[in-house]
């Protein structure tokens, strides 16, 4: 035996399992463990045991070599999430900062009303783009809106016109298709969307939506 | 700038930061011996979802590579995903399909099952399993023919470190092999 025959034969291990599962194996981690894999987010343990699935399943590695093309191309393009970087440190300072915050303004502010509570407001980061003001009602309708950097989630909301939640979601995009808002009478709304990700504030002002009798 | 004229602007703009991107991503994919085919699916999947985004003036200007990334970064994951579903299901109609037809014909040999079968491939794969884990991955990644450059970055590990565990990985891997009967060759060994 020599390394080449090993590699040879280990290749052939490879092929083998993926035709034997049938293209997969139950135990496949998510797109979004091998994302941080690539990424290098988690424990080192955690990784190293993903890496060992992924380097002994030919489909895994597959997603993981795509997955790993995209984020070093964006990486040299001056674009990607730099791997390696202690991720929890400015979020768990943040979030320090926001609880501080909070308890402060619990006891030296006057309490709104819920149905004052601001929902939007001079910090709005997250730039709106579809649907326009005036849709038809009857079918799903696709909310779009711009990145914020280093946001890795997204909270949409469309709200009634007294301010009641008639729809909500949560999407790792910055686009979704609400099937929902087909039910939605016809009558006036309004939405809006926020960046849910850890240490990112960033939010849009509520944009108003007429759902029109088709 | 007429409104059909803006549209064709836009349409230019996105597709070019669309190839610019995929270009790149095309690039370094040769480095991995990237499947080309997953990655033609996830740029289709970006230009529709930057398509259904364009609408103001303000998309031209933040239709940049760092823009296009992050696009790509979430289009790849619901393109794998989509994957994984079609594969379930394909698997589920071939399970069906198999079932019936054992029934009905005695089974034919199997390539894959046949070197799977193979009494050395089995005591590789078990050679394999039993490397300590810390060391297992890279060797693994070392027989699937990454780089030690490429272990080290993907695990943020040192030149040193990497070269450390592979080559104590490999040593268990020889140990292991040759328990179980297989000599070897140090010629064409790796440090």
């Amino acid at each position: 035996m020599n390394e080449d025959r090993l590699r040879e034969i280990y290749a052939g291990l490879m092929t083998s399992r993926g035709a034997k599962s049938g293209g997969r194996i139950a135990v496949c981690p998510a797109p979004e463990t091998l994302l941080a894999l690539v990424r290098r987010e988690g424990s080192e343990e955690e990784r190293l045991a993903t890496l060992d699935h992924v380097m002994s399943c030919l489909d895994c590695r597959k997603e993981f070599d795509l997955l790993r093309s995209i984020e070093v191309a964006g990486a040299e393009a001056g674009a990607g999430a730099r791997p390696g970087r202690r991720k929890w440190a400015l979020p768990v300072a943040l979030a320090a900062s926001a609880l501080l915050a909070v308890v402060i303004g619990r006891f030296a502010l006057p309490t709104a009303p819920e149905s004052e509570v601001l929902r939007s407001g001079p910090d709005a980061g997250v730039t709106l783009v579809a649907p326009p003001r005036e849709v038809a009602t009857g079918a799903p309708i696709v909310f779009a809106w711009h990145p914020i950097t280093g946001a890795t989630r997204y909270r949409l909301e469309v709200l009634t016109d007294d301010g009641t939640v008639a729809l909500e979601a949560e999407t790792a995009d910055t686009s979704i298709t609400l099937q929902g808002a087909a039910d939605l009478a016809a009558g006036d709304y309004q939405w809006w969307v926020a960046a849910t990700s850890a240490g990112i504030s960033a939010r849009s002002t509520l944009r108003p939506l007429r759902l029109t009798s088709q | 700038m007429t409104l059909p004229e803006a549209e064709q602007h836009l349409s230019l703009a996105l597709e070019a930061a669309v190839a610019r991107f995929g270009s790149m991503v095309r690039q370094v994919g040769r480095r991995y011996r990237l499947d080309e085919s997953g990655l033609d699916e996830v740029m289709q999947e970006v230009r529709i979802r930057l398509w259904r985004a364009r609408g103001t003036s303000e998309q031209v200007g933040e239709t940049n590579t760092s823009y296009v990334y992050r696009t790509a970064s979430s289009a790849a994951l619901d393109v794998l995903r989509r994957r994984r579903a079609r594969q379930a299901d394909r698997h589920d109609a071939i399970d069906d399909r198999a079932t019936v037809t054992t029934m009905l014909t005695s089974q034919e040999p199997d390539p894959h099952a046949t070197l799977e079968g193979s009494e050395l491939a089995h005591r590789v794969a078990r050679a394999i399993d039993e490397i300590p884990a810390t060391r297992r991955a890279p060797v693994r990644m070392h027989l699937a023919g990454y780089p030690r450059e490429e272990i080290a970055s993907l695990m943020g590990w040192t030149e040193a470190k990497t070269r450390n565990l592979l080559y104590r990985g490999l040593a268990d891997l020889r140990e292991r092999l040759s328990a179980e009967g297989i000599g070897w060759e140090m010629a064409g060994e790796t440090n």
